[in-house]
């Protein structure tokens, strides 16, 4: 590969670090010039991330809310799916179903938060729970748009074909709506972490959300972006999971 | 694509197979019977009758055009002869027997591509997606694709996918995947519509051809009336408000056909002329 193609092969990155390198700048600008009480500056911020990077603690914290974002959106997928394809398919389960759900999916998660600690503790549990709502609508919408979609448009080939029911599931509607639950799954991820974190922070003793409320209280301020800025991060990996699944799936 | 007019009959029976033929005892059915058929969709006003007492027969191996305006009910006519929609009153019978659902020997070409094919799969497995729901063997199922687009002069493009396929081969292709399972009908509605003439005149040459190897019955509904005079014996003309028959026009050119000659001669011209007295006065 000649030098031109390495350029070009490189650009994309190049394009989403200048964001970033923007970002760090303003962030450097500020934090010299003290505009702003409690903003330490970007290397020392850096230099804290590297020191927890080597230590066993972030680790920990980052596998814990990582699983429990991961259980979250598992089960919300499942339920998502299901729940979806039946209002998707059935116009009777839509209006069985249509207006709970409507009236749900408008209850903030973070208001759900407090109800679940009551009931269920200050565990992963609670975390799981609350991760599970918010993550569940983004599935269950995408879905539930796609197979209405699918239903709609290949009703007629489908009767002409005289497809059974099992046959039109796995050769119809499966196919037909993948994409479009993996582009669920993918927002569905962001919303569960977010959650997941808010609740780490708020009241479960574990994860990434509670390291960065522990260091807030010990006001070790560069730990406490560390662990903002690292947060970021692990929602930026489990997205680029996610769309090169999406992007996979969607080829041609 | 190659536009290829007037496919060559030798040719085109050399690369045919023995396999699609169509099997002896369905080689003489296809008769379609509709008398006094009414239809109105569900949920419309009573003044909105899509259908009234329409009736008109179509012989085994008979090709028939349906013309009439536009919005008249030829997409409900062809809906309810295949069984999607019930008929409201009256009576339709295939091959003797009354419509109650999709026939297994009725193939249907509908007029939009994209809500026939599946844009997952490429051209030989949409076409096999017919087969494996008629339950043909797996082990057949890429031979007779093979064979159905071959007919279809579609041979090389077995592994494009639906997008990347113009809109006349995305029509081709939807005739293979209903060739391929053998019909002994074949309902089509407005399957050149949006084609080019060029393409348009390939494809009915390619039609004729297929209906002619095949022996099928062949409903075909089309606004382009010398398409309707060119490839019929029968062209049945509808009114608007309700539907109903008001003419039948028998064609009794030569067969094979062929676009300039065919549409060069007097008789041609002498019918779609009549075609368009018919229509401009209903
Ligand atoms: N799903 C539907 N529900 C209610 N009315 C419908 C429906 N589909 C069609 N119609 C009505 O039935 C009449 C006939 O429609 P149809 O599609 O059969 O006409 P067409 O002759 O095929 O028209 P075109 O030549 O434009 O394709 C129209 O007046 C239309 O408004
Ligand atoms: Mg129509």
């Amino acid at each position: 590969m000649n030098m031109a193609g390495i350029v070009a092969g490189l650009r994309p990155y190049v394009l989403g670090l200048a964001g970033i390198a923007v970002l760090t700048a303003g962030w450097a600008v500020v934090a010299a010039a003290e505009l702003l009480d409690g903003v330490p500056p970007p290397l020392e911020v850096f230099s804290a991330l590297g020191e927890q990077l080597t230590g066993a603690e972030l680790w920990r914290a980052t596998g814990h809310t990582v699983a429990v974002t991961a259980s979250a959106t598992a089960i919300a997928t499942v339920i998502g799916v299901l729940v979806g394809a039946a209002i998707g398919m059935s116009a009777m389960m839509d209006r069985l179903l249509g207006s709970t759900i409507n009236t749900l999916r408008f209850v903030p998660p973070v208001a759900l938060i407090p109800v679940v600690l009551l009931i269920m503790g200050f565990g992963s549990g609670s975390e799981i729970v609350v991760g599970t709502f918010a993550a569940l609508w983004p599935v269950l919408l995408n879905v539930a748009a796609a197979s209405r979609e699918i239903k709609s448009r290949f009703e007629d080939m489908t009767r002409i074909q005289r497809l059974g029911p099992v046959r039109k599931l796995f050769s119809v509607y499966v196919p037909g709506t993948v994409a479009a639950t993996i582009t669920g799954v993918r927002v569905a991820a962001a919303l569960a972490l977010i959650l997941v974190v808010a609740i780490e922070m708020l009241a479960v003793p574990a994860g990434l959300g509670h390291q960065v409320r522990f260091a807030g209280n010990a006001l070790q301020l560069p730990t406490m972006y560390a662990y903002i800025v690292w947060t970021g991060c692990v929602g930026l990996l489990l997205n680029s999971v996610l769309q090169a699944t999406e992007r996979y799936l969607r080829r041609p | 694509m190659t536009v290829r007019l007037a496919p060559t009959s030798a040719g085109g029976r050399q690369t045919s197979d023995v396999a699609i033929e169509p099997t002896p005892e369905v080689a003489g059915r296809g008769s379609i019977d509709v008398s006094g058929v009414g239809y109105r969709y569900p949920g419309a006003a009573a003044e909105r009758q899509v259908i009234d007492d329409l009736s008109f027969s179509v012989r085994p191996g008979e090709f028939v055009c349906v013309v009439g305006p536009s919005g008249c009910g030829k997409t409900t006519l062809l809906k309810l002869l295949s069984g999607l929609v019930p008929a409201e009153s009256g009576g339709i019978h295939v091959d003797g027997v009354p419509v109650q659902g999709p026939p297994s020997n009725l193939g249907f070409v509908f007029q939009d591509h994209a809500r026939a094919l599946l844009p997952w799969r490429n051209a030989v497995r949409n076409v096999e997606f017919g087969l494996e729901a008629a339950g043909v063997a797996r082990k057949d199922r890429r031979e007779l694709a093979r064979q159905a687009l071959r007919r279809v002069q579609l041979p090389d493009v077995e592994n494009l996918y639906p997008a990347q396929m113009s809109g006349g081969m995305q029509q081709r292709l939807q005739i293979a995947r209903a060739l391929a399972a053998t019909p002994s009908i074949l309902l089509m509605d407005e399957p050149f519509a949006a084609l080019d003439a060029l393409t348009r005149f390939a494809l009915e040459d390619a039609l004729l051809e297929v209906w002619r190897e095949l022996g099928l019955t062949v409903v075909f509904v089309t606004h382009d009336l010398d398409e309707a005079v060119y490839l019929a014996d029968r062209v049945v003309v509808l009114r608007r408000g309700p539907a109903r028959v008001v003419r039948e026009l028998q064609v009794e050119l030569d067969r094979p056909r062929d676009q300039g000659r065919t549409r060069a001669e007097p008789e041609f011209v002498a019918l779609r002329y009549e075609l368009f007295e018919t229509i401009r006065a209903l």
